[in-house]
């Protein structure tokens, strides 16, 4: 018995196993959910939700809140999308041809992590080298990207031999008792360069951005500067001087805290 | 199979071992500085790297540390641009814990008692900075958290934790609540070398 089916014209339905047709679908669904974030990372790279507003007219206040809104779901979810565009996507779109498939998906995002995603980004171009047709550009990608979420998985050579981050000490080493204190008395008091003014000329190795700044700033006198500056700007100057003193005393800080 | 592709064979799967290792300290180091980056991570960085004797490790402590500050300062600026910082947001710093000949210092290292703070633009308009304290329990893993507002002096925070503890201790407002988390023993210590 034979029934007439409405088809599109297009359609391999008539020539396809049950088996064939299930491959078919989910290669739609993976074209699908990849082209979603391929979208997502062009609408990301030109801006575009800049120039849209959401249900209440409002402008989206960044490109995950767009994503959220557009797409639904939770906030984690956007921020997903949002590290697999700015981390995967747009950048592999960048090596690619223009019309290759990206073929990631939001769980791949998930398994690799940043710093899985640098790692494909690392070996992307190797791996599409001499590669010019867009479907085994695809391929390749994918390839390398299970390659990478294996490695991940695997945990090979997950501990270094020598890890650089150790456990946090409780106790303080005698070698620092011994005096080599990095906060509070100076062990080396006689090494402080005691006058600094902008007499004191500058060695060539101390020439960095910070030691002209703060000459600059040491060659000025504050009765001077104050009298050379009119009302108007006043406030605002103010206001920066604060800001950059807040800056200098932080940096001072670093430097002590990190000699 | 001769001895010579053997050997090859051999060869490329050492290379192999060796990429899959550097990329394993990649990562660890990226995730650290990730970490560094958390007012947490920065405390538990600057700790290590305060009490830490080796050149070499102090080198990368100092260089993990100093990435995770720069990438909050980053995270930061990207909170301003949109428009999402809160009151008294700003980069994120850890608090050295003071002179290490100073018994307090001594006691919050031993306690593995560290702080934080965010000094931001607030600072320069209300005077006063958050601090975290953090406290990792001996399993090495439970985390306890307190929150503390210090003064500030042309929006700049300098004080090392020890200063930041004892202060507290004699705010009654603040009391309380840093005796909880300090503990008995610190309490002492730093009642011990108070004037009477």
């Amino acid at each position: 018995m034979t029934a007439t089916i409405a088809l599109p014209d297009n359609s391999p339905v008539d020539t396809e196993t049950p088996q064939q047709r299930a491959q078919r679908r989910v290669e739609e669904l993976r074209r699908s959910a990849a082209g979603v974030l391929e979208v997502l990372a062009q609408i990301y790279l030109d801006e575009d939700w800049k120039y849209l507003t959401d249900d209440t007219g409002m402008p989206y206040t960044g490109f995950t809140s767009f994503v959220q809104h557009t797409l639904g779901g939770s906030a984690s979810n956007a921020r997903r999308y949002r590290q697999g565009v700015e981390t995967l996507v747009a950048p592999l779109q960048g090596i690619t041809a223009a019309d290759t498939r990206i073929p990631v998906t939001p769980n791949d995002i998930v398994q690799l992590g940043r710093s899985g995603a640098e790692a494909v980004l690392e070996a992307a171009p190797s791996a599409l080298a001499g590669i010019t047709d867009s479907a085994a550009q695809t391929k390749a990608l994918r390839g390398l990207l299970d390659d990478v979420i294996a490695e991940t998985k695997s945990g090979l050579g997950q501990v270094p031999d020598r890890s650089p981050i150790p456990e946090i000490p409780a106790t303080v080493p005698a070698a620092i008792e011994a005096g080599s204190d990095a906060w509070g008395s100076d062990p080396h008091p006689d090494e402080l360069v005691g006058d600094t003014g902008p007499d004191q000329p500058v060695t060539a190795d101390e020439r960095t951005a910070l030691n002209d700044a703060v000459q600059a700033v040491l060659a000025l006198d504050p009765a001077t500067s104050a009298g050379e500056i009119t009302a108007a700007h006043s406030t605002r100057l103010a206001g920066d001087c604060l800001s950059a003193a807040q800056r200098l005393a932080r940096i001072a800080q670093l430097l002590k805290a990190l000699r | 199979m001769t001895t010579a592709d053997e050997l090859q064979k051999k060869l490329d799967e050492l290379a192999a071992v060796r990429r899959q290792r550097d990329l394993a300290r990649t990562r660890e180091r990226s995730a650290a500085i990730e970490y560094a980056a958390t007012p947490d991570g920065a405390a538990e960085m600057f700790r290590r790297y305060e009490l830490a004797t080796d050149p070499q490790q102090r080198a990368e402590l100092r260089d993990i540390y100093l990435c995770g500050l720069a990438a909050s300062t980053e995270e930061y600026q990207t909170r301003c641009s949109l428009g999402n910082d809160t009151a008294g947001d700003g980069p994120v710093e850890a608090i050295p814990a003071g002179d290490f000949t100073d018994p307090i210092a001594r006691a919050l290292i031993e306690h593995r008692i560290m702080g934080s703070v965010r000094c931001g633009p607030s600072a320069l308009t209300t005077g006063e900075v958050a601090v975290t304290l953090l406290k990792v329990l001996p399993d090495g893993e439970t985390r306890r958290r307190m929150k503390l507002k210090c003064p500030t002096e042309f929006g700049a925070f300098c004080d090392p934790l020890s200063k930041v503890v004892t202060d507290a201790l004699s705010d009654p407002k603040t009391a309380q609540r840093v005796k909880d988390f300090i503990g008995p023993a610190i309490v002492n210590t730093i009642q011990a070398g108070s004037p009477a």
